[in-house]
């Protein structure tokens, strides 16, 4: 008898300490304290902590840089205007600090290609291009464009690629050692994973998932979740004018449509615009001086 | 017969628990992260957290939560906190503690020599080389991401 009400307090205690907890994240989320996807985090976060094995930051960052030099040279380099980079960084900046991975640093740039399309690199190193800045409307567009590409660093969607990459090679940890001192693996690395950065595209999840995680992240700023959506409800008419846009992301109506039932959730969706700032920094020439 | 414990018993035992559960905890989601006198961007700052903190919830106000943090009570705007703790990565804490300041050694680092060998492999042009470690030293400093957010009507001074 005292053994079987031990084990039901016990029991007890265990089903209202976690219950309790999800009530008050839950109870925060759906009050817009928190956001939503911080309410539903306990249980991810322990899906996502077994399925990765991590690859340090160090590392990361290797591979990072080494990727951002291809991007680089492939897409037309800098964009030579300075008060667009500080613009971009500034937003980029500013939806980093609220995602899920503030700890590491990010570098956000403009690169000169006239094509639509933005990247991101393992380690924070996160591209727009002229083409796709020309494209938008207003700042909550950039800032939904820039919180998918940071989704996909905070959620090392490339580096889960990279591990898989490890996997097929059989090597047991990817230490920065092994990186320095094994050129021919690291080069292979790099070749993988611009490959499937800039020309086939992660998996489908993977972009959906940043979609509707970097949305939130845009959100939790404050700008209207809206931004990417209506990006991709324009460029729905247009994406055959980009190739590799096409090829790296699913396609923009299948988008809308998800993106649409993720902002239903967010109350309230809307936030500033900031259409004026970003004519200011982004169309009209600078100042005289 | 054996009896298990009466409904009442149970009952009063869940409140009990539901009680002490309702004082949760949550996380800082970002270094420098502000802990406010007032539920508002103009209250005065009591201490500057760092990024995973544990803060207890006392209540919430708004779009602020009233949080009680090594021994100090204030409130931190609410898409601040997190209810997982950040990975704070094997250098993050010393990097993230230093970039707002706009420097730190690895931070500053820019290109690893990993990478550099890579350049140097694969004919990356220095153009290119250099167009990297200026994306790196580009920074936007804590005040410059504050006052960007403050004219905008963004996070805290959202309306």
């Amino acid at each position: 008898m005292k053994i079987r009400l031990a084990l039901m307090i016990s029991g007890l205690i265990a089903l209202t300490g976690c219950g309790a907890g999800k009530f008050v994240g839950g109870a925060l989320a759906a009050t817009g304290v928190v956001d939503e996807r911080t309410g539903k985090a306990i249980g991810a976060s322990d899906n996502l902590t077994n399925a990765m094995k991590p690859i340090g930051f160090e590392e990361e960052k290797s591979i990072g840089g080494a990727v951002a030099l291809v991007a680089l040279s492939r897409f037309g380099g800098l964009d030579p205007d300075q008060r667009l980079q500080k613009y971009v960084t500034a937003v980029g900046t500013a939806v980093a600090q609220f995602s899920d991975r503030a700890a590491i640093p990010y570098h956000f740039a403009v690169l000169g290609s006239k094509e639509p399309n933005a990247f991101a690199c393992p380690g924070g190193y996160i591209f727009v291009t002229r083409g796709l800045i020309d494209q938008l409307n207003d700042e909550a567009e950039l800032a939904g464009i820039l919180g998918h590409e940071i989704a996909h660093v905070s959620e090392k969607h490339a580096l889960k690629l990279i591990r898989k990459m490890k996997m097929l090679g059989g090597t047991a940890e990817v230490t920065a050692a092994y990186l320095d001192t094994n050129p021919d693996a690291f080069d292979k690395i790099i070749d993988e994973t611009v490959k499937s950065l800039f020309e086939k595209g992660l998996d489908k999840d993977k972009e959906l998932d940043a979609d509707r995680i970097g949305v939130d992240y845009a959100h939790r700023v404050g700008y209207d979740a809206n931004g990417l959506k209506d990006f991709l409800n324009r460029w729905a008419a247009h994406e055959s004018d980009s190739k590799t846009m096409k090829n790296t992301h699913p396609g923009a109506k299948e988008r809308v449509g998800l993106l649409t039932k993720s902002i239903e959730k967010m109350k309230p969706a809307t936030g500033p615009r900031l259409a004026e700032r970003y004519k200011t920094w982004v169309k009209d020439p600078p100042p005289p001086g | 017969m054996k009896r298990g414990p009466s409904p009442l018993f149970l009952l009063l035992l869940l409140f009990a628990f539901a009680g002490t559960a309702a004082a949760a905890s949550l996380y800082v989601r970002a270094n420098g992260t502000e802990l406010k006198d007032k539920a508002s961007p103009g209250g005065a700052v009591l201490t500057k957290l760092d990024i995973g903190t544990k803060v207890d919830v006392v209540a919430k106000e708004g779009s602020w939560v009233k949080v009680t943090v090594k021994g100090k009570t204030g409130y931190i705007f609410g898409q601040k906190l997190s209810e997982d703790k950040p990975d704070k990565e094997r250098f993050g804490g010393a990097v993230a503690a230093t970039a707002s300041e706009g420097d730190s050694a690895l931070a500053l680092r820019g290109l690893s020599p990993t990478s550099e060998k890579y350049a140097e492999r694969n004919k990356i042009k220095p153009s290119d080389i250099a167009a990297v470690k200026e994306m790196e030293k580009r920074k936007a400093t804590a005040d410059e991401i504050d006052r960007f957010l403050r004219e905008g009507k963004l996070g805290e001074y959202a309306q």
